[in-house]
């Protein structure tokens, strides 16, 4: 508003121009001041702001503490009212149900019962077999096995005769065969023939 | 007949009688088909000796060599002789001479009384001796 009043009069009356100056240095220098104080004030609105979000803060925290522990104890009141509601129902359900669980049972035990009645002989007939098949099958095996023995047993004496035999011809054979004359061999032979002959095969 | 021994006194063997059936039905065949005369077939077939048996047995018999019908008869009769020989099989050691096989043959002949045809088998597993097998019986 002053320097208003001032260019007011510059229009009445031109100033020279190191006044100019002067005036636009103090106007300078005014404005400098107004910003300074400005700023100033400014600064002092930031730090009552930050007081005034300190304390806005406070408060919310109080409020937000206050409205959660009123929450809570809502929440505990209507919970124990809850349980000790729950607590009085849940033995009369359970005793609804039970009984319903028992005559459910019950009915299942009796159909079961019947329907398990021609199963079971089915299975105890099944078992029967089953145990008649294993039986022979056993039989079977053991008189398999017991045959194989035997056909074994047979085999090896006879694989022993004949080891024994050839062991014996050849021994004999060392002994006497190759010792025998031509001569010696022809007289066994007609011994040969007469031990037939006394014994009746020439008379047939 | 009766000259029957006589003509085989110089066979042992089966293979002997067999060699002499064979021969025997071929003269027996070609008496029907060739113009041939008996002594000529014979010369063809058997040995000298075994001919002049023939001979002497068709002398005996008073067959007449040119009629062919009666030389097929006894030629017949002679071969069913031969076939009907019993035979006995004796397994030896060894492979014998012909002089131990007319011995074993003789020793049929008087301690048996019988003509019997031997067939001889060779097994060198027998120690001594032999096994005899006659008519389904065998002896070890």
């Amino acid at each position: 508003m002053a320097h208003f009043t001032f260019f007011s009069s510059d229009k009445k009356d031109p100033m020279d121009p190191e006044m100019a100056e002067k005036v636009l240095e103090l106007a300078h220098q005014r404005a400098e001041k107004i910003i300074e104080k400005a700023l100033k004030k400014s600064e002092e609105i930031v730090v009552e702001i930050d007081h005034l979000n300190d304390e806005i803060r406070k408060e919310m925290k109080q409020v937000f503490k206050q409205s959660t522990d009123s929450y809570i104890h809502t929440v505990n009141q209507e919970s124990k009212e809850f349980t000790a509601a729950i607590a009085e129902v849940v033995p009369l359900v359970k005793e609804k149900y039970m009984k319903g669980a028992d005559e459910t049972i019950q009915i299942f035990q009796a159909n079961l019962a019947a329907e398990l009645g021609p199963l079971r002989e089915i299975v105890d007939r099944q078992v029967t077999e089953t145990i008649d098949q294993l039986k022979k099958k056993i039989e079977e095996e053991w008189e398999k096995a017991r045959q194989e023995i035997n056909e074994y047993k047979v085999q090896q004496k006879k694989q022993l005769e004949e080891n024994l035999k050839t062991s014996i011809e050849a021994l004999a054979k060392t002994a006497f065969g190759d010792a025998l004359t031509p001569s010696q061999h022809q007289q066994l032979v007609m011994k040969a023939l007469e031990k037939a002959k006394e014994e009746g095969v020439f008379n047939t | 007949m009766n000259s029957y021994p006589t003509l085989v006194q110089g066979i042992y063997t089966k293979r002997q009688c067999y060699i002499l059936i064979t021969n025997l039905e071929a003269i027996k065949e070609e008496l029907y088909k060739s113009s041939l005369v008996l002594t000529q077939l014979m010369s063809d077939h058997l040995s000298l000796e075994l001919s002049e048996e023939i001979l002497n047995l068709l002398k005996v018999e008073n067959t007449d060599i040119t009629d062919r019908q009666s030389l097929v008869t006894v030629f017949e009769s002679l071969i069913s002789y031969l076939k009907n020989l019993p035979i006995v099989a004796l397994t030896l050691t060894y492979s014998p001479t012909l002089k131990q096989l007319l011995q074993i043959s003789e020793w049929f002949v008087t301690e048996v009384k019988a003509k019997i045809l031997i067939e001889v088998r060779v097994d060198p597993s027998i120690i001594a001796g032999a096994t005899i097998q006659y008519k389904g019986i065998y002896k070890n």
